[in-house]
């Protein structure tokens, strides 16, 4: 009986050290936090980006292109474009722009004009990815209105945090 | 005084920062657009048809007549190219002796010697070729005044009905 006590009391004691070694005797938190910069990226490709005209008076040529834009934020979406032009000569372009959100289609022309996408504003897009189609035509004026050779314009797609 | 100058110029500070955080650019491309405008001109003709008139048969008779005119636009320089020939309706290998002046009417200036005048025969085969006679980008009107001569000896000639055409061609250097 004596000896089943005694291993009574050692077990306890056991316990009881354990307990003293995982005493919580404090805690703190260390506050940890992230900033996401508004981020956005443009990718832009062509699957015709070449005006071919023949040099009739009033022949017509279309381009198509893409752009594709993935943003983190709220966003607008604008497009411009420069004139057609060999330095010289200048040929007339329209452009028309398809958005992810159909009331958002518009058109622009190229300055200088400086009518940029969507007259009354811009495209707002929230966090995501979205492509929008842009097309271009180009019309020629008289035989004699342009020179034959090689012509260049640039559109620029610009994505701005809102 | 002094406070109410320093608000104005902190709220003012202010909205310009918020208005450009509201803006900022976060990214931008350009998407290169080239077109190639390929080499045209067009002629439109007026003034025709000519007519010599009849001949009357004997040897060196040379008849003429004018006002033929082509219009020739174009977005490139050009060579141009001036035939005509009369022929025989019933047999092709007899033909008349042709003639012609070529005027450019735009700037006044004679593309055979001593246009509108005088003529000159016609290079056969072929015609009379004019390199880089008309400048890219340019509209200008060529009149054309047409003779024709019959042979040295009346058997040179044989009788009847001639027809051909004075045609220009137009082509880039």
């Amino acid at each position: 009986m004596r000896k089943y006590l005694t291993l009574l009391v050692a077990l306890a004691m056991v316990l009881g050290l354990s307990g003293v070694a995982m005493a919580q005797l404090d805690t703190k938190n260390i506050q940890v936090t992230a900033t996401v910069a508004d981020y956005a990226e443009i990718t832009a490709s062509c699957s015709d980006s070449i005006y071919t005209l023949s040099g009739a008076a009033g022949a017509t040529d279309g381009i198509s292109c893409s752009a594709s834009i993935e943003t983190n934020c709220d966003a607008s979406v604008s497009m411009s474009a420069t004139r057609l032009t060999n330095g010289t000569d200048f040929i007339d372009t329209a452009y028309s722009v398809t958005a992810p959100n159909s009331s958002a289609n518009g058109t622009f022309d190229p300055d200088p004009l400086a009518i940029t996408y969507l007259d009354n504003g811009v495209s707002i897009i929230a966090k995501g990815t979205y492509t929008y189609s842009v097309t271009g035509t180009a019309t020629l004026g008289a035989i004699s209105a342009q020179a034959a050779g090689n012509y260049s314009a640039t559109i620029t797609v610009t994505v701005s945090s809102i | 005084m002094k406070k109410a100058l320093t608000l104005i110029v902190i709220m003012v500070g202010a909205v310009i920062v918020m208005s450009s955080v509201a803006m900022a650019q976060l990214d931008q491309k350009p998407i290169p657009v080239t077109a190639n405008v390929a080499k045209y001109a067009g002629i439109t003709p007026s003034g025709g048809p000519l007519n010599l008139l009849n001949f009357g048969g004997w040897p060196d008779e040379l008849r003429t007549d004018g006002a033929g005119i082509f219009t020739v636009e174009t977005n490139t320089t050009l060579d141009l190219l001036f035939d005509f020939d009369l022929t025989h309706e019933s047999d092709p290998t007899s033909s008349l002796i042709t003639y012609f002046s070529i005027y450019n009417n735009t700037d006044g200036v004679p593309l055979t010697p001593g246009a509108p005048l005088a003529l000159v025969q016609v290079s056969q085969p072929g015609g009379n070729l004019f390199t880089n006679a008309q400048a890219a980008k340019t509209t200008k009107s060529y009149s054309v005044t047409v003779g024709a001569k019959t042979g040295a000896t009346i058997s040179a000639q044989e009788a009847g009905n001639y027809t051909g055409a004075v045609t220009l061609t137009v082509s880039a250097p």
